[in-house]
């Protein structure tokens, strides 16, 4: 596979333009700092509500302005001809992800910042929060190939925004309802979890909740690619 | 580097037969259906450029050529390629500010950068002003110097002839070359029309009035005069039956009765009175009802086609 960069610089730029000349889906990137600031003028103590804004991100940002990317280049008949330039499948995908994955780390470090949230570790925090971005970026991509417009992509995140932003606060029930012990797998309250186990220093723990993640983003990733290659084929 | 079209049935009727194309600029004059189903074919073995395609509405039209540049590993100068496409002028406009002709010329820029060997181009000069036209013509024939084989769609055959004259019309039985050489010799070899007015020249209270064969319903002879009936009304002739009858035979009038010639275009029923008894009923605006000999039945329908 021939990967370019000259391609998915083109991409980016061209994604970066529309994206920054379309405020419905720009201003998006607003929510989650709103967000932040509302908790951190509450009062926000407990590492769940650090990390509600911080899902809020991967859910209303990443995943949305991703699955909108790849809905707009359907709305306007435009993912045919990207697909028939001598682009590959992994020259579109990176420039396609690269403009949402360098705006997430920006939002998701601007919110911490605004919480005053300082991790135990940040390198593994870092490290963690990128994979997560990637996983996110995947949905992004599924969703968006689901969906044929914008407006239906925005319809499509509600359910990522619900299960993945909001699961972990599930998890608060799980002593009532047994059945909501799955939620602690998933990879947003995983994300959680891995700060609580390294500002206690379980160091294995970590490595647990690293791989967690890291398996949901390799599925989701499969998952993403399998899609696009039979919307290739289908073209 | 052939372009092999196989046949495609639709029950018994066939909607495109098989055939194959030399490579080079061939158009095909064909029908949306044709079009469609040609299409679906060729679909993997070449670049397919549709007119429904679209732009990313925000970029602007130079962006969009850096993008399309970019994305295909192009080499060359920009703005060359921009005026190219005569595009020059509106450079810095969002692409969703266009003309419609400016926008589809600039869609063209996919085809011009992406296509391999082999292109199909469905409608190439639809919705396109004088100008447009001009440039895609200029575009087509690069692509074509550049030893591609394009296929060219359309149902406007002169939209086609502007780029080529290779043009094949597809029927039931096959793909047929159509000849463009005959058509310039046949006007050298026709004659001058001959001007030729033939007038009925009846006489009605002194005046002389003429009037043209259609107009006649029917002609009778009255009192050994030949009366000529226009819209229920009668003029007198002064020629006779036999006269009137060669005259106004050319013009679909047939002598159906000793005494009556009718216009044949203006009979709406035979009406069957008893085995040997016929009459002819007319769409005038009498509903004039005229004798038909018995002798004359048989001719008569024959004229009219009838049983």
């Amino acid at each position: 596979m021939n990967v370019s960069v000259k391609r998915m610089r083109a991409i980016f730029i061209k994604d970066y333009k529309e994206f920054s000349r379309n405020y419905a889906i720009s201003t998006m990137v607003l929510m989650p700092l709103f967000l932040a600031f509302f908790y951190q003028s509450a009062g926000a103590s407990t590492l769940d509500i650090y990390f509600l804004p911080i899902n809020m991100t991967f859910a209303a940002v990443t995943t949305f302005i991703q699955a909108c990317l790849i809905a707009e280049e359907k709305e306007n008949n435009t993912l045919r001809s990207l697909m028939m330039s001598p682009a590959s499948m992994t020259d579109i995908l990176i420039g396609k992800s690269a403009l949402v994955f360098s705006i997430t780390l920006a939002v998701v470090a601007l919110t911490m910042i605004i919480l005053g949230f300082t991790p135990a570790n940040l390198l593994i925090l870092i490290s963690a929060l990128m994979i997560s971005t990637v996983f996110y970026i995947g949905l992004g991509i599924i969703c968006g190939l689901f969906t044929k417009t914008v407006m239906e992509a925005s319809v499509a995140i509600l359910p990522v925004m619900v299960i993945f932003s909001l699961g972990p606060l599930g998890r608060g029930l799980a002593e009532t309802y047994p059945v909501l012990e799955v939620l602690k797998w998933l990879p947003s309250a995983q994300l959680i979890m891995l700060e609580e186990y390294s500002a206690a220093g379980q160091t294995s723990d970590v490595g647990i909740a690293l791989a967690v993640i890291t398996v949901w983003t390799i599925i989701t990733l499969a998952v993403a690619s399998i899609l696009f290659k039979k919307r290739m084929k289908d073209e | 580097m052939n372009i092999q079209i196989s046949e495609v049935k639709e029950g018994s009727h066939t909607v495109v037969p098989s055939f194959s194309f030399e490579a080079g600029l061939t158009g095909l004059y064909t029908d949306i259906k044709r079009t469609q189903v040609i299409m679906d074919q060729m679909k993997d073995k070449s670049y397919l450029h549709c007119t429904n395609e679209g732009l990313s509405p925000r970029l602007t039209v130079e962006e969009t050529f850096r993008y399309h540049r970019d994305l295909s590993g192009h080499q060359g100068p920009l703005q060359e390629m921009i005026a190219l496409f005569g595009l020059q002028h509106v450079k810095k406009a969002r692409v969703k500010d266009l003309s419609e002709s400016h926008r589809n010329c600039l869609s063209f820029l996919r085809p011009f950068l992406y296509s391999n060997d082999v292109l199909l181009i469905e409608e190439p000069f639809d919705r396109l002003d004088e100008e447009g036209r001009q440039i895609m013509v200029q575009l087509i024939n690069r692509l074509a110097d550049e030893q591609k084989t394009i296929l060219l769609l359309g149902y406007n055959l002169e939209e086609l002839l502007f780029v080529t004259e290779d043009i094949y019309r597809i029927d039931q039985t096959g793909f047929h070359k159509m000849d463009f050489n005959e058509e310039p010799a046949a006007p050298a070899e026709q004659e001058q029309p001959v001007i030729r007015i033939e007038k009925v020249q009846t006489k009605h209270e002194g005046k002389t009035i003429l009037f043209n064969p259609p107009e006649i319903d029917y002609v009778e002879s009255v009192d050994g005069t030949a009366q000529v009936n226009v819209a229920g009304k009668g003029y007198n002739c002064t020629l006779t039956l036999q006269e009137l009858e060669k005259q106004l035979r050319p013009y679909g009038f047939y002598r159906c009765h000793r005494s009556y010639i009718v216009n044949l275009q203006k009979v709406r029923e035979i009406i069957t009175w008893t085995k040997n008894s016929y009459s002819l009923k007319l769409n005038d605006r009498e509903s004039s009802v005229i004798p038909l000999s018995r002798a004359k039945l048989a001719e008569l329908k024959e004229l009219l086609g009838v049983s």
